[in-house]
């Protein structure tokens, strides 16, 4: 289990991360979430030894990450780096061997990872003659290969296409069926919904947003209306507690200033009988990162 | 240790796989060849000159062909002006001698086409003067051991004198040529060496930073591991390097022994090889790469992009030139007070003190102590770059090198105080 406690770090005068705290249990999977400079990265790479916290304690299973541990980690950083010279099988191997493995333990596994990532091109063929998004998968297989105990990914879908995020998806998934806590970095927030045990959102280091993903939904009510019935928008807008109303088609979508406003909403568009769509939700996971993020700059 | 051997495989075999290591193996191999063909040419052109010698005297004649020289080769079938004439015409020889008397006088003249190789008379003219000296001595009835002590040459002898401590010390062989071979050789290989390996240390640290690599090495190893992997690795290139040009000799010396006039090379060789010099040059060799490297792998880590490497480590490459330039004034002059001073500078001493061993300038107590300093202060740079090393390997910033050097400084101070 990885437990971060009031973990805070500051550059000269910014505050990067403003007393931080979360745990990750063995086959739990985690979504750090939050704009560019929030503090991810950061507090990724005080996870990995790469800076030192000014206060604040990180600690897997139960004592503080040393070099002992590296090779339970698997990590990939948000700007990918492999050797262009390298064959597929030496870069996966070199990696691996890092993380203190074997090359007879590694070598086997190397077409099933290929296999299970889709990746076009042969283990013998050069890292600088594959494309990006096979470059990518390459460094996604060097991150996981050894069944790390503990994974960190920095944005680990950005630049993949939807198949391919599906594959990595499933990727993750497995791990976490074999045992593996697993943090990763997203902006998409479809990704973090589909995958994430819990959620972890950081604004300025802080972090003002975190549970599972219900929990933090429903922290907010059912305040999106998605409604299809025969009234005007300006009646609709005219509503005591009905804050904004965007027509799509013949289709509303309402925001709600309080999830009771719903059942006024409703007897109205029942009035006439029979309509074709009431549904009441809470905000979606992107939804609550826009108003979130809106909020810190107010 | 096993990620140690990881690393250290990898760097070494990615670089020795490499055409630039390749390249920077090979130029000193072929400068080595271009001028061995060279002197094979102009020694080609200095092979004896075919002659003829004739005179009227048949005693005479034959006291002629006796003579020798490694300038000449006397063709002894040629008794006959007629002889030597058509001998000439049909380049059998490059020229002959006739000695002719005329009105009471010895008059000789050396016959030769337009186009005979060149041919400096004057060691032949020693030679007949000698003739004519003793055969005038023994006219005058000179007693033979008398004429013997007329012919023997006067030879000067040349004696080298090394002043230490005030003391000389008189050298027992002259060991002149030793030393300049000494003395150039080290001054060149140390600069070749100290460029391109502090090159390739920031070059390989800088790509791995540059490229993000960095970051997930350092997520598998420690920092000091990872440093000291490739420190090794690149002074096992070195070590390489220094073998193949062993083994290169070896082999070239064995091939070209018959084409070459290598034997009169081997008295040199072998003494160069006992000398003292050339053991402590290998060991300011080893020392001297390694400050540079470390210093090297240092100013790597501090830049932020692979096109910042050159201009990072061009202050490095600026001390390398001055100890390369002080290291040839020191081959020619060495009395200059100021350059036996910075001889003992670490940085500077790898070339310059070896050097004025060689020249006989300073003694091995000397040189002693200036490898001293410079180990001491390799360990001190070491401790320094790895501090420097692990505070800006995963710092991206484009402030520049030197502001991230401070940086380091400041930091350092900050926790000391």
């Amino acid at each position: 289990m990885l437990t971060l406690s009031h973990l805070s770090k500051s550059f000269g005068t910014m505050l990067a991360v403003d007393d931080v705290s979360f745990t990750v249990k063995p086959g739990e999977i985690l979504g750090l979430i939050g704009q560019n400079g929030a503090g991810k990265t950061t507090t990724f790479r005080m996870i990995l030894n790469f800076m030192a916290p000014d206060t604040g304690t990180i600690l897997w299973k139960g004592h503080a990450i040393t070099t002992a541990d590296y090779d339970q980690i698997g990590y990939l950083p948000e700007e990918r780096g492999l050797y262009p010279k390298m064959t597929v099988e030496q870069q996966i191997l070199y990696f691996a061997q890092l993380r203190g493995r074997n090359r007879a333990e590694i070598k086997p596994k190397i077409d099933e990872w290929l296999e299970r990532f889709q990746v076009k091109g042969q283990r013998t063929d050069k890292i600088n003659a594959l494309s990006k998004g096979n470059q990518q998968k390459v460094q996604l297989i060097a991150t996981l290969i050894h069944q790390p105990e503990l994974i960190i990914l920095d944005e680990p879908f950005s630049g993949l296409d939807p198949v391919n995020a599906e594959r990595l998806e499933e990727g993750i998934l497995w791990l976490k069926e074999q045992g593996s806590a697993i943090i990763f970095s997203s902006h998409d927030m479809t990704n973090v919904a589909r995958i994430s045990d819990q959620i972890v959102m950081l604004r300025d280091g802080q972090v003002v947003l975190s549970g599972t993903i219900d929990e933090i939904r429903n922290q907010f009510g059912r305040t999106q209306l998605f409604l299809e019935a025969p009234l005007a928008p300006e009646i609709l807008a005219k509503i005591d507690g009905v804050s904004r109303v965007t027509q799509h088609g013949k289709r509303f979508e309402l925001t709600l200033a309080d999830e009771t406003v719903g059942k006024t909403v409703f007897d109205l568009a029942t009035q006439k009988g029979y309509i074709l769509e009431f549904s009441q939700q809470a905000p979606t996971l992107d939804e609550i990162f826009r108003m979130k993020v809106e909020e810190g700059r107010v | 240790m096993f990620k140690f051997k990881v690393i250290f495989k990898q760097v070494f075999l990615k670089n020795i796989k490499s055409p630039a290591y390749l390249i920077m193996i090979l130029i000193p191999i072929v400068t080595l060849g271009i001028t061995l063909s060279v002197s094979r040419l102009m020694n080609h052109s200095k092979e004896p000159v075919r002659i003829g010698v004739l005179a009227s005297q048949p005693a005479e004649q034959t006291e002629l062909q006796q003579l020798k020289d490694k300038t000449y080769q006397i063709d002894q079938q040629i008794t006959t002006q007629a002889q030597a004439t058509k001998a000439l015409q049909k380049e059998q020889i490059d020229g002959y001698l006739l000695l002719s008397e005329e009105k009471g006088q010895t008059i000789s003249r050396y016959y030769q086409r337009k186009d005979s190789p060149s041919f400096d008379a004057s060691i032949l003219e020693n030679q007949l003067n000698q003739i004519h000296l003793v055969t005038l001595a023994q006219q005058a009835g000179v007693a033979p051991e008398q004429i013997q002590n007329l012919m023997t040459p006067t030879v000067i002898a040349p004696v080298t004198i090394n002043y230490q401590n005030g003391h000389q010390e008189i050298s027992r062989e002259n060991t002149k040529e030793v030393s300049q071979i000494i003395s150039i050789g080290i001054t060149v290989l140390m600069f070749i060496f100290i460029v391109n390996y502090a090159g390739m240390i920031a070059q390989e640290i800088a790509t791995e930073k540059g490229s993000r690599i960095m970051e997930i090495v350092l997520s598998s190893v420690s920092i000091e591991i990872q440093f000291f992997a490739k420190i090794v690795a690149i002074l096992a290139l070195l070590v390489t390097q220094i073998v193949t040009y062993i083994l290169v000799g070896i082999i070239g010396f064995q091939i070209l022994k018959q084409s070459l006039p290598l034997a009169e090379l081997l008295p040199v060789i072998r003494r160069a090889l006992v000398a003292p010099a050339m053991w402590y040059a290998g060991i300011f060799l080893i020392i001297g790469v390694l400050l540079y490297t470390v210093l090297a792998a240092m100013l790597g880590a501090a830049v932020s992009r692979m096109d910042q490497v050159q201009q990072a480590i061009s202050p490095l490459i600026l001390l390398g030139t001055l100890s390369y330039l002080g290291g040839f004034l020191l081959a020619s002059q060495t009395d200059m007070p100021m350059l036996r001073v910075v001889s003992y500078v670490p940085l500077f001493s790898q070339i310059m003190l070896p050097v004025r061993l060689a020249n006989g300038d300073v003694g091995t107590l000397g040189a002693s102590m200036g490898l001293l300093i410079a180990m001491v202060t390799l360990i001190g740079l070491t401790y320094l770059a790895l501090l420097v090393y692990r505070r800006n390997i995963l710092v991206y910033s484009d402030k520049g090198i030197f502001k991230a050097l401070f940086a380091t400084y400041q930091q350092h101070k900050e926790w000391h105080q």
